[in-house]
């Protein structure tokens, strides 16, 4: 059964199209990487999963409701962790409960519950300039959790982290997906991050974009990063590179 | 609270040095007779005249005080109304702003007198100049804070469902004090000097009423002692001010 389901969505700008008739599903528990090159359309996708702009066509289907509609909203997050410098990491991460109606304490308290599931209570009086980079991203995903765990949309999340940071913090996303069961849409440009995390992945291309191809990725999650200097994950490696190319060709268009 | 003294102490050491730099270099002047003393009295003729005239020179600045915060206070809520009129309505935004701007520009001197003919001589028309002249520097430093509220913060915030209220109260005013201080500590400078020009215009008491009876009885000496006042005022209502901030804003100072 899906928890997100994006069916023949249309999107754009001012009537110049973006996206066009893109269809896919997120299974429970399932992670679904798209994977484009830049401005192809991906965060706009993105977007309109996160209810922020209305598509022109088709629509996004949350846990059986249109996204927007009846608090239907998936947890979103962006490159910037986009902390509020003048709360703490649990004030923080309280936020979307104390958006969704909850008085502080009893906000603060979930917060911290989160926070030390995904071992972040160390940290969780300090303010964010305290932390460094990676923590503060693993802070925003707990933020993210605490809005919504069955549907995490995240917009390339790790991309401003440097490599070694960067794969310790996707072992992390890993333990805290399997422990709430969440499913991932992840929009990123990096091929091994996505053969990485992905169950799938959807190379996006063309002008306006649509999905050009999807791939399966067969190995159980959590993969380890030496899995990609396996035979299999060169191979499949290789093709998504070449799926990638060929959805890049298709960019040159006049604006209309 | 620990208040970081000895970080402030070591740096007060310059501020020391000059301060009693420029007061030798006052008392030598004045003590070579380089100048007449009814024209520049020297620093300890000045501190003389302070301690023989202390008791009505507090009377006096109780006055002033009252003026500068009361109008500082105005002024705050004025400029926190006008930022948020401003930042919920844009076209609101277009129309106060030249009108703020130029209530900077118009010369106090010209229009206080006329303060007086339409407020009288009793607070009023001083409390009115406090306000005139702090309303700006406050409601230039918070909507700073509202322009540099991140529009990927506020896509947050929507992804978040958040309502209008809501992102104004966890987003938007919090942001708008981040910035609000600088600007608060500029009017809090200028507050006690707008008092006084204020009482310049006329009154029964306050530094200015203080001031001006000095000057008509060509008594520079206790012109001189009523700034020293004006000025310990000032950095009075500055250090408050400030130690206010260091209370607000825990996030500043952890480190």
């Amino acid at each position: 059964m899906s928890v997100l389901s994006v069916e023949a969505v249309g999107a754009g700008y001012r009537s110049v199209p973006v996206l066009e008739a893109v269809t896919f599903e997120v299974g429970a528990g399932e992670s679904v990487a798209l994977l484009g090159h830049s401005g192809c359309g991906k965060s706009t996708l993105l977007h309109v999963c996160a209810g922020l702009y209305a598509p022109t066509h088709g629509r996004v289907v949350l846990a059986g409701d249109a996204v927007g509609t009846r608090g239907q909203r998936p947890g979103y997050m962006q490159q910037k962790d986009l902390l509020l410098p003048w709360r703490t990491i649990v004030g923080n991460a309280a936020l979307p409960l104390r958006i969704a109606g909850i008085g502080r304490r009893e906000a603060h308290r979930r917060a911290l519950e989160e926070l030390a599931e995904v071992g972040l209570v160390d940290v969780a009086k300090r303010f964010p300039h305290q932390l460094s980079g990676g923590m503060r991203q693993r802070a925003a995903l707990a933020r993210t959790v605490l809005h919504r765990r069955d549907m995490l949309l995240l917009d390339e999340p790790f991309a401003a982290l440097d490599a070694i940071t960067r794969a310790e913090l996707h072992a992390w996303l890993e333990r805290v997906a399997t422990m709430h069961r969440s499913a991932i849409l992840l929009v990123t440009h990096d091929v091994e991050e996505a053969l990485i995390l992905a169950d799938r992945v959807l190379v996006m291309g063309g002008n306006p974009a649509r999905i050009t191809q999807p791939f399966r990725v067969d190995h159980a999650r959590p993969r380890e990063r030496s899995w990609l200097l396996t035979p299999q994950a060169v191979q499949l490696r290789a093709e998504v590179v070449a799926a990638l190319a060929a959805a890049s060709h298709e960019r040159p268009r006049p604006s209309a | 609270m620990r208040l970081p003294v000895r970080r402030y102490l070591g740096r007060l050491g310059p501020t020391a040095l000059a301060l009693a730099t420029a007061g030798t270099l006052w008392w030598i002047v004045a003590a070579a007779g380089l100048v007449e003393d009814f024209l520049l009295p020297g620093p300890i003729q000045v501190l003389q005249v302070l301690r023989a005239e202390l008791a009505r020179l507090l009377a006096h600045a109780a006055t002033t005080i009252a003026a500068a915060v009361l109008g500082l206070v105005i002024a705050l809520a004025v400029a926190i109304a006008l930022v948020v009129v401003m930042g919920l309505l844009p076209a609101l935004r277009r129309a106060l702003y030249p009108l703020l701007v130029l209530s900077q520009t118009v010369p106090l001197v010209a229009i206080a007198p006329l303060f007086v003919v339409w407020f009288g001589f009793g607070l009023l028309p001083k409390v009115v100049v406090v306000a005139l002249v702090c309303c700006f520097p406050i409601a230039i430093s918070l909507g700073d804070g509202l322009q540099a509220v991140d529009p990927d913060t506020v896509a947050l915030f929507r992804s978040m469902g958040a309502s209008r209220m809501q992102r104004f109260w966890f987003l938007l005013f919090p942001a708008a004090t981040e910035t609000l201080f600088s600007g608060l500590r500029i009017a809090t400078s200028y507050s006690v000097m707008g008092a006084v020009i204020g009482e310049w215009l006329g009154g029964s008491s306050g530094l200015g009423v203080y001031m001006v009876r000095a000057q008509r009885s060509f008594r520079v000496d206790r012109v001189f002692a009523s700034i020293v006042v004006v000025v310990v005022l000032s950095f009075g209502l500055l250090l408050i001010v400030t130690l206010v901030e260091y209370a607000a804003r825990p996030w500043k100072r952890a480190r």
